[in-house]
């Protein structure tokens, strides 16, 4: 035994002494293989949004710069930096992609936890109304934060905006569970349709809002509808991190309490888990995230469907790989998707949500056509 | 909640109800029940449909509230921690739906969720093969649980309830229990006798296993207590001998039912009335 150990390439160590301590058919050599990779995609993703555009800056040669500068204990302004690129750079490109990252994360982690939570791989914030209401809440900020709700924001500050979004959001969430869910069995069907009550009511409402609105209001509403990160600043990056950060920190505590869910409500239950806790902090944490990233960004679709699906097909279902490798492949799938809507019509700009819902629509569709078996079609 | 004279004794392992009251809503399904099971025994509960069977077994299993009181060891139920809980006793649902394609290794891990209940990774990975092999499954660590047909399913889970209550005495001496909710209903007659097989041996091994059944003939092939619900009320708690009578079962059942004993076979054969 002990020849065979010490023939083995120091390389390739680690690796089997992972598949020593595994059965075979678990998947989590492989889930740790993707996460680095993933890692690995995320910062190609952030250094590509950040070089192109209208102006093509060489981050590496910034970056490199910049380190320099910081080495040297340099001010404001780095030597050695073109200060057109510097200011594209710091104060355009990069509050956007990391906007972007938020985002896209936040989207991704609050659909895996919400198909996790619902077992079912339709659910998703934006599909089932959550992120209606969120918007609701982010409407009725807008409009009558200079009236009726202006002590919300004279406490509250940058923050009032997402958390009014995060309240809309928590009020659709909890409300979509108790009507689509009895006896401890979620009916999908019952909670589409709610969803698309709830959305619609939600909508109706802010169309009242919409109504009442002046120019400015006006404006800023509109941009809901579409969904984009051209708003993009340091300001929106600051108000939704503590959020999302808070979020995806918390995300471990859920694994396994999801995993068991996959057996069921009745069976996580005689596994140990507290069932009824693990709803309620996976619906606040739903509620944070999408709240906090339709507060900075609207209504972008989808990227809680695609993203944690694609994943299950490669990684597999467990929570414990799937929720991080959601958060990373979220962060670089709307980086991207917002490098191209930014770039492909350039020098005007199309609203990301129009890109994600582009590719999401049919993804659904798909989704749902193979479900029922009708792949053939 | 008084403490009065009909406290339940403090036994090893023993699973004990006093009083029991189950109700959904607001009239109950249980009834006021009391019964003591020890370990080392597979006991059985029989009754016809909507009796409460399966209501008890969620009492007993800590899934529905319940008054009057269960204890566990001597311990009372409703103060066991979920996560203690799930260490003394392991639940095998009668059906299970996954929401998420796993493959058999990954359901069965579900069983050992946290991996301090185990000890190393390499003593987990070795209970989910050995309790795939418990279950004659040895080699599909790989396969896609929905591709299996329903008796494999079924064995699957029993594979990772196995898991979660391995050895049947723990280290501290107290005993485990295995609870099974018609957990070959809906098997062809092999794949009953093998877990019906597997859940006897857990009891010989000193675990104690309660099982709801609907098959009145398999019952008695293995049993060692019968008891008889009807209308959310235990009407008699025996042995298969003194329970496998025309006149009980009969009753319980509301039909016309005859105990026969074969010669060479230990367990009596029962048979309905037709026409």
């Amino acid at each position: 035994m002990t020849e065979i150990s010490l023939k083995r390439p120091d390389a390739n160590r680690m690796t089997a002494a992972i598949a020593d301590i595994q059965p075979t058919g678990m998947r989590d050599l492989l889930a740790r293989q993707v996460i680095f990779a993933l890692v690995v995609v995320l910062v190609l993703a952030i250094s590509a949004s950040l070089s192109i555009g209208p102006i093509r800056i060489p981050i590496l040669d910034v970056a490199q710069s910049y380190l320099l500068n910081l080495f040297n204990g340099a001010e404001e302004t780095p030597v050695g930096i073109n200060l057109r690129d510097w200011i594209v750079l710091s104060e355009i490109r990069l509050p956007r992609t990391l906007l972007g990252a938020l985002v896209g994360s936040a989207l991704a982690v609050s659909g895996a936890v919400m198909q996790g939570l619902f077992r079912n791989p339709l659910a998703d914030p934006g599909i089932v109304g959550v992120s209606a209401g969120a918007g609701l809440g982010a409407a009725s900020l807008i409009v009558l934060g200079g009236t009726t709700l202006a002590p919300i924001v004279s406490i509250f500050g940058i923050y009032a905006l997402p958390l009014a979004a995060f309240g809309g959001g928590l009020c659709s969430t909890w409300l979509l569970y108790r009507i689509g869910t009895r006896g401890g069995i979620t009916s999908v069907a019952t909670l589409l349709l709610a969803g698309i009550a709830l959305g619609a009511f939600a909508g109706a409402i802010t169309g009242l809002l919409i109504y009442v609105a002046d120019d400015q209001q006006l404006r800023d509403l509109t941009f809901w509808g579409l969904g984009s990160l051209a708003g993009a600043s340091w300001e929106k990056v600051f108000a939704a991190a503590p959020l999302i950060c808070a979020t995806l920190f918390l995300l471990p505590v859920l694994a396994n309490g999801l995993n068991a869910l996959m057996l069921g409500e009745a069976a996580a239950g005689h596994l140990g888990i507290r069932v009824q806790r693990l709803k309620n902090i996976s619906i606040i944490m739903v509620a944070a995230a999408s709240g906090a990233s339709v507060a900075v960004s609207g209504g972008i679709g989808f990227v809680g469907i695609i993203v944690p699906h694609l994943l299950r097909l490669t990684i597999g279902p467990d929570h414990r790989y799937l929720l991080p490798a959601s958060a990373l492949l979220g962060a670089s799938f709307l980086i991207a998707t917002d490098t191209i809507s930014r770039t492909i019509v350039a020098p005007a700009e199309l609203p990301i949500g129009i890109l994600t819902a582009f590719m999401g629509a049919p993804f659904f569709l798909w989704l749902l056509l193979r479900k029922r078996g009708l792949s053939s079609f | 909640m008084e403490n009065t004279a009909l406290k339940p004794q403090e036994k090893a392992g023993s699973l004990e109800a006093l009083d029991l009251e189950v109700g959904y809503d607001r009239a109950p399904i249980i009834k006021g029940l009391s019964f003591a099971a020890e370990p080392g025994l597979f006991h059985t509960i029989l009754g016809p449909n909507g009796s409460g069977k399966s209501t008890l077994l969620k009492a007993l299993t800590g899934e529905l509230p319940y008054s009057g009181s269960v204890t566990l060891n001597g311990e009372n139920l409703s103060t066991i921690r979920p996560e203690t809980l799930a260490l003394r006793r392991g639940v095998l649902p009668q059906h299970t739906v996954l929401a998420f394609p796993l493959t058999v290794a990954e359901v069965v891990s579900l069983g050992v969720l946290r991996n301090d209940t185990v000890g190393t990774a390499t003593q987990r990975r070795n209970r989910i093969i050995d309790a795939l092999g418990m279950v004659d499954l040895e080699g599909f660590e790989n396969r896609q649980y929905q591709s299996l047909s329903g008796g494999e399913q079924q064995r699957v889970q029993l594979a990772r309830v196995l898991c979660q209550v391995w050895r049947p005495v723990a280290e501290d001496g107290s005993r485990r229990w295995l609870f099974l909710d018609e957990p070959v209903s809906s098997l062809d007659i092999k794949h009953q006798i093998q877990i019906m097989n597997i859940a006897a041996d857990y009891a010989r091994r000193g675990g104690g296993v309660l099982a709801v059944m609907h098959d009145l003939n398999l019952t008695a092939s293995f049993a060692d207590t019968v008891m008889v619900i009807r209308n959310g009320e235990l009407k008699i708690m025996g042995s298969v001998a003194a329970v496998y009578k025309d006149e009980i079962l009969s009753d319980a059942y509301d039909y016309d039912i005859q105990v026969s004993h074969v010669d060479g076979r230990s367990a009596p054969i029962v048979l309905a009335r037709h026409g």
